[in-house]
């Protein structure tokens, strides 16, 4: 089960693909905070981002501390990234597109 | 913005709202279904996503074969889906507005059917907004439909029957469970078994799952409760306790794991803001700990011509949620005269049945399984309550100390329960910390009011017109 992550320098990430009773879109990239992060056509970027071990994925406004992912089916709002420089959205909701530009808020 | 018009509307397409829906299309209702995800079925026939191939349905598992079965029968009807698309409001008579991306949509049913669906119970631990701690359905959802694994080494804490499916399945997908903490000791299933007994199918998958779990050799701790977890940048340490028969923590039993991840799983609360949103009264059931709408034995609430269905009114699971929806289907098409009285009534005769079955197997579960008061007072003074505003137990109690008596006070002084989920987080826990404070029940303090938007949309949709260029929330001003 554990697979080497090409992301994380050899160290097995904590998320991990599961390979066998699927096979997932055509591999993609998205833009992660200027980083390139592979992905695949299908993938929610709650999903992707997570599998490239980036599980923080924003910082709160008045205390600073980490948020990911809790609920995983939108209701939440804790995993919410900006896509193109402009939206917000919930990556457990939200598609992951070749290209797309995501920023994160975790620095 | 026009207005579309169908004799039903269906809110969430899980198990009950399309069950609704087919009845409702085969009795030869015009009907729409609206969802909030890319592809119907709701979470427990979450589909893979639409990119994705299956290779191996036998891994998917049993519910991946029972979500296609329900889908091909959805395939010949006419029903028009209204998917990625968000129900936030309603400001006349059955006209729901409807956000799909920046588009704005206005939809009238002469029915409106609620099938909205439960999220997991938010569980106010210390740690629990760590990166890392997500919820049994969370992890689920991405197992599911995603095909991740969420964590290398896991702790499991939560109760009843979510929580043992979910365990079963991260092991058997290859994760180290290091421990489930289940609240409820095997022996309060003991005097349920002849409840249990009647409903075999469903004890025997209980059993299957259990059985996976021992040959994985998880280690099953019974009763514990989890007490918090710890880390820098996401969970690295969980601690849990001998839980009491009120759930409380015995003193001088912790035991910490080291871990990467911790899944809550207890129990789920019911997704009424639609409901309340639309007048339906509701009441308090105690044992669940959860509003639900009243509703009339076609599951019709007081509002007429708004039903309410499946976990979205009462969680009892994807069978009851069906027949409930097949029921309220049934129940418009009759209203609406396609159906006649005696017509409706014999289709509607099986579900019965199975319902009144099902009822002895579901009491048992909430009886053995119901939430004890030790779960809302696992909080210390600087644990967060409301995870969008960031308001701790600390920040609530000296707002009630200064005079706060309802939710909406403490909403309007503190802002719990003003951020983008709508008070869905938080609004359980507040409401029994004022409970608890004020030594006064649940069903008398209410819960924040509803108003719309009940979910974030944005602005474009709401004025019809293209989103403008905006600047992030969270860019730093240039």
């Amino acid at each position: 089960m554990a697979r080497v992550h090409p992301e994380t320098g050899g160290q097995p990430a904590v998320t991990t693909r599961l390979e066998g009773a699927v096979r997932r879109g055509r591999p993609v990239t998205i833009l992660v905070d200027g980083e390139p992060v592979g992905a695949f056509e299908g993938e929610s970027l709650a999903a992707a981002l997570l599998a490239a071990d980036r599980r923080v994925l924003r910082r709160t406004p008045r205390t600073g501390e980490p948020r990911g992912v809790f609920c995983g089916m939108g209701v939440c709002f804790d995993c919410v990234v900006t896509v193109r420089e402009s939206s917000v959205v919930r990556s457990c909701m939200a598609l992951v597109e070749d290209g797309l530009v995501v920023t994160t808020g975790r620095s | 913005m026009t207005i579309e018009r169908w004799d039903l509307v269906v809110v969430g397409a899980g198990p009950a709202g399309l069950r609704a829906a087919i009845e409702g299309a085969r009795a030869g209702l015009s009907v729409a279904v609206i969802d909030e995800n890319a592809r119907p079925g709701g979470q427990i026939f979450r589909q893979i996503p639409e990119a994705f191939g299956v290779v191996d349905p036998g891994r998917l598992g049993s519910e991946f074969a029972r979500g296609q079965a329900l889908f091909a029968e959805l395939q010949p009807l006419p029903i028009r889906f209204v998917l990625n698309a968000t129900v936030w409001g309603t400001f006349e008579d059955r006209v729901l507005e409807v956000a799909q991306g920046d588009r704005g949509l206005r939809i009238r049913g002469e029915a409106v059917v609620l099938a909205t669906g439960a999220y997991d119970r938010p569980v106010p631990v210390p740690g629990w907004t760590l990166p890392g701690v997500l919820t049994a359905g969370g992890a689920q959802t991405l197992l599911k439909s995603q095909r991740i694994l969420p964590g290398r080494r896991i702790l499991m804490a939560g109760t009843g029957p979510l929580q043992l499916v979910v365990a079963s399945q991260l092991a058997k997908a290859g994760a180290e469970i290091v421990a489930v903490a289940e609240a409820v000791p095997a022996r309060a299933l003991v005097r349920h078994t002849i409840s249990l007994l009647r409903v075999w199918g469903i004890t025997r998958d209980g059993l299957a799952y259990r059985w996976t779990l021992v040959r994985k050799r998880v280690p099953w701790i019974a009763p514990a409760i989890l007490v918090r977890v710890e880390g820098r940048e996401g969970a690295e340490r969980a601690t849990i306790a001998r839980a009491d028969a009120e759930w409380r923590a015995v003193p001088g039993t912790e035991r910490t794991f080291e871990v990467d991840t911790v899944c809550l799983g207890y129990g789920l609360v019911p997704s009424i803001e639609l409901a309340r949103l639309l007048g339906c009264r509701l009441w308090f059931d105690a044992l669940a700990d959860v509003w639900v709408p009243e509703r009339d034995d076609a599951f019709e609430t007081t509002v007429p011509g708004v039903f309410a269905v499946g976990d979205g009114a009462g969680v009892a699971g994807a069978v009851v949620a069906a027949e409930e929806g097949r029921i309220a289907g049934l129940a418009v098409a009759r209203a609406l005269g396609r159906l006649t009285p005696v017509e409706a009534a014999l289709r509607m005769a099986p579900a019965r049945r199975r319902l009144i079955r099902l009822a002895a197997f579901r009491a048992a579960m909430d009886a053995a399984y119901r939430i004890r008061p030790g779960l809302q007072e696992l909080a210390t003074a600087d644990t967060i309550i409301c995870r969008c505003e960031e308001r701790t137990r600390a920040d609530l109690e000296s707002a009630i100390a200064d005079g706060a008596r309802r939710p909406d006070h403490l909403k309007a002084w503190t802002r719990a329960g003003m951020g983008p989920c709508g008070g869905r987080m938080c609004g359980l826990s507040v409401a029994h910390l004022l409970a608890r404070q004020l030594g006064t029940d649940m069903a008398r303090l209410g819960w924040y009011r509803a108003r719309p938007p009940i979910k974030p949309v944005p602005i474009a949709a709401l004025t019809g017109g293209p989103a403008t260029r905006t600047t992030p929330a969270n860019a730093a001003p240039r």
